[in-house]
C-alpha cells in the first residue's frame, strides 16, 4: 500500500546499486545498506538522487517528461506550452544543454539542437525517473552520461522482465482542448526471452483560452495553430541464457505533427507555421559477467528528422521550408569489477558519431566524431566510501561544404566522498568538472553560426546531507537538504550584433550559481485503511550574470530564474481511493538578465487534484479510473514570457492493467 | 544534528550574499502635454511585446518610460520601428505587431490604431514618410502603403521591390530601399521612386545589395546603406543622383548607420575590430573627421538624430540589445554633453521645442 501512496520521494538507491539488470560486484557494507532500504521502504533519503516511481507519474499525469520534472527540487523548466510544445530543463542553474538523458541504458542523443524535447517524452510507459546528483556506477549509464553535467535516468515497463507470462497495460485518456490518448503496452515471455510493444496515439486540437494582462487591463484569447498529433510504436526483446548474459534489442519509431503558435504578440494573432517531426531508435546492448568482471556492449542509432514550413513568410518564394535529417551512430563498453570487497573500479568508452544533413536550409554538412572516455576508483570503508574519476574526451568535426570547428580535446576530473554517521543520516559531497560541446545548429546554422565557438565549462561543487527522523511501522518522516555552488563559463549564447533581425552566437557569457533546496516526506497510516502522505521540496537558486563588469546586468539574477520555487504534494488514501492535490510555486522572474522592473513577469502557484481509484479484478487484473483537474484555481500564468499556458482543464484517465 | 547545522550555515552563507541593491525604475511622471522635450521609441525586442514610448522632458530631465501606456492604458506592442510627426498627429510604426499607433501630437492622447494586414496576414511595417497629406508606409510584404491623414484609413498599396525597408522623402520623391532580406542569399538590389502625387512608382535603381537606409544631403542626392551579407561588415555607402536616377559613387567603408548633420553625414563605420563615428562632407566626398563622436562612449551605437534647433546630435546606445537603452547627448561639433536612459533598443525620436 506504501508503494501505491507514493509521492516525490527521494533517491532509492545510492550511486553503486540500482539499474543493471546484471548486479554488479559491490563492496560488503553497501549490500548491508541495501537491506536497510527494503525494510523502511522507499523513502530512504540516503542518496544524491531524486527517485520519481510509475506510481506517481500515474497519479500526477503530466503530459510528458518536462511537466514531471518541474515537481523536483533545483529543476527549472522552461515551457512554451502546448501539447508536444517544447520544454527544456536546466539542473541547478546549468543550462539544459548539460542534461543527458539516458532511457534504459542508452544516452538520448541530438547533436542538432543538443537537447531533447521533453514535451515528445511521454510517461505512461516509464517506470522510474531519477535525476542524478552526483557519480553512477552502473554499467547502464554510458560514458556520456558519466561525464555530462547532470544525469536523468529513466526507466521504461519493457525493459524489467515480466512477472508473468503476459503483461498487458492499455491506457484511454480525454482531455479538454481536444485531447485523445490511446496506449497499450504488453509484454509476454519469462526470464531467459521475452519480447514487448507498444503503440500509442494521440492528438489535440490544442485551441485552449488564455487570459493576458495588457498594460492594467486583462485581455482574453483563444491559442491558435496549437494542434498536436503523434504516433509512437516499438518494441523489445530480452535473451538471457542464463545469470552472466544478456542480450537487448529495442526499436521504436515516432512521428510527430505540430502547429506552432509562437508567442502571444499584441494585436497580431496570426500564426500558421508548421513543425513535422520523426524519431528512429535502434538500440542494442549486450551484458555479460565473467569472474569478477562485468562488462557492457551497446550500439545506437538514433534518426531524427524535422521539417518547418511558414507558409506566409515574405520572401520571394512566398513560404519558408527548412527540412533537416539528423543521425548518431553511438556505440559503447563499460567494465565494472571489485577488488578485495572494498575497491570498485569503473571504467567506460563511447565513441558517438552524428551528423546533419539539409537540402534547402543548411550551407554545411557537419560531422562530428565524439569520444567519451573515464576511469572510475570508489572504495568503500564501513561507514564513509570516496570516489574518483577522470574523464578524457576528444571532438573531431567535419564539414564537407565550408569550415568547421577545431578539435576540442578535455579532461574532466570528478571526486565524491560521503559518510554515514548512522543508518539514518549520511553526508555526501562532490565536485564536477564538465562540459557541452556547442550543437551544430550553434556552430553551423546559416549566417549566424560561429565555428569558433568554444565549449561551455561547468564546474560543480554540492553538498547533500538526509536524515531519516522518524520511521516506525506506521510512519515515516524524513528530509534531504543540500547547497551547491557552480560556475558556468564560456556560455554560448545568442545575440543581436548589427540590429534585433541579425544575430549571432558567441561564447559570452559566464554564470555564477549559488543555491540551496530541502526536500521533505512524510507518510502516515494513521487508521485502519487510512493513510495519508505530505512531500514538499524547496529551491533557493541565485544564478548570477558576471560576464562583464562594466554591465548593468553584472552580478544580476540570470533571466528565467526563479529565486523560490515551492512544491507541496498531498495524498489521502482510503483502501483504493485516492485524493491528490499538487501544488507547484515559482516566484517572480526576469526576462532579460538586467533586473529592473519592467523585465519582471509574475511568479505564480498552479494546483492540479487528482482523484482515482483501483479497482482489482482479480489476482492480475485491475482497472484504475482517474479524473485529474488542472490549474483548479483558473492561474494565468507562463514560464516563458507571452507563452501562456492553459487555465483550468481536466483529463480522464483509464487503466487497464494486467500484470 | 551537526550535520544539520553545518547546511544551514552553508545555506545561510548563500542567502547573506545574494543580497544585492535594489534597482529603481524611472518614475514615469505622468506628462499632459508635450513641450521641450523627446519622445522616443524604443523597439524593445522581438515576440516579447515591450516596445515602448519614453518622454525626455528637458526641463527636469525626468524620463517616463511608460508614457504610451498612461495614455492608451494598454500596451505599444511588439517592435516598434519608427516615428513620425505630420500635422497634428504622431504615427508610430509597430512592425511585429503589424500596427500604426495615430497619437495626438500635443498630448500624446490616441486617436486611432491601424490595423495593417492584408488579407489576415500581417503585412510588417517597416518606416514612415509624410506628404501630401498622407502618409507612406514601407511594408515588408512589397509594398508601400498610404494613408490618409483624414480618414486614417488605408487608400492605395504600391507594389515595389521585396521587403522594402528604409523610406526617405527627398526632391518631391519617395526614394525606397528594396532589401530582399527575407530572400538572402537572393537578395533584391534596387532602390523604388515613387511619385507620392500619383502614388505610382516611377522608376527603379539598381544600388547594390541588400539596401537598407536612405537619407539625402542638403543638395538633394540620395545615400542608401547596402550589404552584401548578414553577418559579414562587407556594407557600402551609395550615392544616387536624383536627376539622372544613377549611381554616382560607392564608398567601401563599411557604413552601417547614417545621420545628416546640417551639410555633412554622420558616418558609423564599423569593422571587425574597431568603430568609429565619422562625419562626410559630401560635396567634396571626402571624411572631413575620422572621429567626430568618440565611440568608445557607445556599447551598442544604433542610431542618430540631429536636433537643429538646439544643434545638437542625439545618439542612440542600445547596450547589447538586452540592457535599458541611452540616449548620449552631443553638440554639434561632437562633444559629450550628457546620457539620459530610456528604454530597451531606442532608435527613433520625435523633437519637441
Amino acid at each position: 500500500m506504501f508503494r501505491f501512496l507514493s509521492t516525490v520521494a527521494f533517491g532509492l538507491f545510492s550511486s553503486l546499486y540500482g539499474f543493471s539488470q546484471l548486479e554488479e560486484p559491490m563492496p560488503k557494507e553497501l549490500k548491508e545498506m541495501e537491506v536497510t532500504v527494503a525494510r523502511i521502504n522507499r523513502y530512504y533519503v540516503d542518496s544524491l538522487h531524486v527517485y520519481i516511481s510509475s506510481q506517481d507519474i500515474e497519479a500526477l499525469q503530466p503530459d510528458d517528461l518536462g511537466e514531471l520534472l518541474k515537481k523536483l527540487p533545483g529543476v527549472n523548466v522552461k515551457s512554451y506550452g502546448g501539447l508536444g510544445g517544447l520544454k527544456t530543463v536546466s539542473i541547478r542553474g546549468l543550462g539544459g544543454q548539460h542534461t543527458n538523458f539516458v532511457m534504459d541504458g542508452f544516452s538520448q542523443t541530438q547533436t542538432q539542437t543538443g537537447q531533447v524535447n521533453l514535451g515528445q517524452i511521454q510517461l505512461d510507459n516509464i517506470e522510474s525517473v531519477v535525476v542524478q546528483r552526483g557519480g553512477a556506477s552502473e554499467l547502464t549509464i554510458p560514458a556520456s552520461a558519466q561525464l555530462s553535467g547532470n544525469t536523468i535516468v529513466l526507466e521504461s515497463f519493457q525493459a524489467k522482465t515480466p512477472g508473468i507470462p503476459l503483461q498487458q497495460k492499455l491506457y484511454t485518456k480525454f482531455g479538454s482542448f481536444g485531447q485523445v490518448d490511446h496506449h497499450y503496452i504488453g509484454k509476454t515471455g519469462g526470464k531467459k526471452v521475452f519480447g514487448g510493444v507498444f503503440l500509442k496515439y494521440r492528438q489535440a486540437h490544442g485551441r485552449y483560452p488564455f487570459r493576458f494582462m495588457n498594460y492594467q487591463t486583462e485581455i482574453s484569447g483563444i491559442r491558435n495553430n496549437n494542434d498536436y498529433t503523434d504516433i509512437n510504436g516499438g518494441g523489445n526483446l530480452r535473451y538471457q541464457p542464463n545469470k552472466d548474459h544478456q542480450f537487448n534489442f529495442y526499436f521504436q519509431h515516432m512521428e510527430a505533427q505540430q502547429g506552432v503558435p509562437g508567442a502571444v504578440v499584441l494585436y497580431n494573432d496570426f500564426a500558421e507555421q508548421r513543425l513535422n517531426t520523426t524519431n528512429t531508435q535502434v538500440k542494442a546492448d549486450y551484458k555479460g559477467k565473467v569472474r569478477f568482471m562485468s562488462y557492457r556492449f551497446h550500439y545506437a542509432m538514433m534518426a531524427d528528422s524535422l521539417f518547418y514550413l511558414d507558409p506566409a513568410y515574405l520572401n520571394n518564394a512566398g513560404e519558408l521550408r527548412a527540412s533537416y535529417r539528423n543521425k548518431t551512430h553511438d556505440f559503447g563498453v563499460s567494465l565494472g569489477t571489485t577488488i578485495r570487497e572494498r575497491l570498485h573500479l569503473n571504467m567506460g568508452v563511447q565513441e558517438v558519431y552524428s551528423k546533419l544533413r539539409s537540402v534547402e536550409s543548411l550551407t554545411a554538412s557537419p560531422e562530428r566524431f565524439h569520444l567519451y572516455s573515464f576511469a572510475k576508483a570508489t572504495y568503500s570503508a564501513s561507514r564513509w566510501s570516496a570516489v574518483a574519476q577522470l574523464g578524457f574526451q576528444h571532438v573531431k568535426e567535419l564539414n564537407k561544404n565550408g569550415e568547421y570547428a577545431p578539435n576540442r580535446t578535455r579532461m574532466n576530473p570528478y571526486a565524491e566522498y560521503r559518510y554515514h554517521f548512522s543508518e539514518k543520516i549520511a553526508l555526501i559531497g562532490y565536485y564536477r568538472n564538465s562540459f557541452r560541446m556547442p550543437n551544430f545548429n550553434e556552430l553551423y546554422y546559416n549566417n549566424i553560426g560561429n565555428t569558433d565557438l568554444k565549449p561551455e565549462d561547468a564546474h560543480q561543487i554540492a553538498l547533500t546531507s538526509s536524515w531519516t527522523i522518524i520511521d516506525y511501522n506506521k510512519i515515516y518522516f524524513g528530509i534531504q537538504a543540500g547547497a551547491y555552488y557552480h560556475q558556468v563559463k564560456n556560455m554560448i549564447l545568442t545575440i543581436p550584433t548589427k540590429n534585433l533581425f541579425v544575430w549571432s552566437i558567441q561564447n559570452v557569457g559566464r554564470n555564477e550559481v549559488k543555491g540551496a533546496d530541502i526536500i521533505g516526506s512524510f507518510s502516515w497510516n494513521f487508521a485502519k485503511n487510512w493513510s495519508t502522505q505530505l512531500t514538499a521540496n524547496y529551491t533557493y537558486q541565485q544564478s548570477l550574470d558576471v560576464s562583464d563588469k562594466n554591465s548593468p546586468s553584472y552580478k544580476h539574477q540570470v533571466a528565467y530564474n526563479p529565486l523560490h520555487v515551492v512544491n507541496a504534494d498531498i495524498t489521502l488514501n482510503y483502501k483504493r481511493l485516492g485524493v491528490r492535490l499538487s501544488s507547484f510555486h515559482s516566484s517572480e522572474r526576469y526576462v532579460l538578465n538586467q533586473n529592473i522592473p519592467s523585465n519582471l513577469i509574475d511568479g505564480f502557484t498552479t494546483c492540479d487534484l487528482s482523484v482515482f481509484n483501483k479497482f482489482q479484478l482479480d489476482s492480475n487484473n485491475s482497472i484504475r479510473l482517474q479524473i485529474t483537474i488542472k490549474n483548479i484555481t483558473d492561474e494565468s500564468y507562463a514560464f516563458v514570457k507571452n507563452y501562456i499556458m492553459p487555465g483550468r482543464h481536466y483529463l480522464f484517465t483509464f487503466i487497464y492493467a494486467f500484470i | 544534528m551537526r550535520l544539520f547545522k553545518l547546511i544551514c550555515v552553508c545555506t545561510g552563507i548563500i542567502l547573506v550574499s545574494c543580497k544585492k541593491d535594489k534597482i529603481e525604475d524611472l518614475p514615469n511622471t505622468p506628462v499632459d502635454f508635450f513641450q521641450n522635450g523627446v519622445l522616443v521609441v524604443n523597439e524593445g525586442l522581438f515576440q516579447q511585446n515591450n516596445s515602448s514610448l519614453s518622454w525626455v522632458d528637458f526641463t527636469t530631465d525626468e524620463v517616463n518610460g511608460e508614457i504610451f501606456e498612461q495614455k492608451a492604458n494598454r500596451q505599444l506592442g511588439d517592435t516598434g520601428n519608427d516615428i513620425g510627426r505630420y500635422g497634428s498627429k504622431i504615427y508610430v510604426v509597430v512592425n511585429v505587431s503589424s500596427t500604426i499607433e495615430v497619437l495626438d501630437a500635443t498630448s500624446g492622447n490616441p486617436v486611432k490604431q491601424i490595423n495593417m494586414l492584408s488579407n489576415g496576414v500581417p503585412k510588417q511595417p517597416r518606416f514612415a514618410e509624410f506628404i501630401d497629406g498622407k502618409v507612406f508606409v514601407s511594408c515588408f510584404d512589397g509594398y508601400v502603403d498610404v494613408i490618409d491623414t483624414t480618414s486614417l484609413e488605408v487608400i492605395q498599396r504600391i507594389p515595389v521591390g521585396a521587403n522594402p525597408d528604409g523610406i526617405h522623402l527627398a526632391n518631391n520623391r519617395l526614394y525606397v530601399a528594396n532589401s530582399g532580406g527575407l530572400s538572402y542569399p537572393d537578395v533584391d538590389s534596387t532602390l523604388s521612386v515613387i511619385d507620392p502625387f500619383s502614388m505610382t512608382e516611377v522608376s527603379r535603381i539598381v544600388v547594390g545589395k541588400n539596401p537598407q537606409r536612405v537619407i539625402s544631403d542638403a543638395n538633394g542626392n540620395i545615400y542608401v546603406i547596402t550589404q552584401t551579407g548578414l553577418n559579414t561588415l562587407n556594407s557600402q555607402l551609395v550615392k544616387v543622383n536624383p536627376q539622372t536616377l544613377e549611381v554616382d559613387a560607392v564608398y567601401n567603408w563599411m557604413v552601417n548607420r547614417m545621420e545628416r548633420i546640417g551639410t555633412n553625414l554622420l558616418l558609423y563605420i564599423s569593422s571587425s575590430g574597431s568603430s568609429s563615428i565619422q562625419l562626410f562632407d559630401p560635396q567634396s566626398g571626402t571624411i572631413v573627421n575620422p572621429d567626430f563622436i568618440d565611440a568608445s562612449l557607445f556599447t551598442t551605437f544604433y542610431g542618430a538624430q540631429y536636433d537643429a534647433a538646439r544643434n545638437q546630435i542625439y545618439c542612440f546606445d542600445a547596450m547589447s540589445y538586452v540592457n535599458s537603452g541611452y540616449i548620449r547627448i552631443f553638440s554639434s561639433n561632437g562633444t559629450h554633453i550628457k546620457n539620459i536612459q530610456v528604454g530597451l533598443n531606442p532608435s527613433k525620436l520625435l523633437i519637441y521645442e
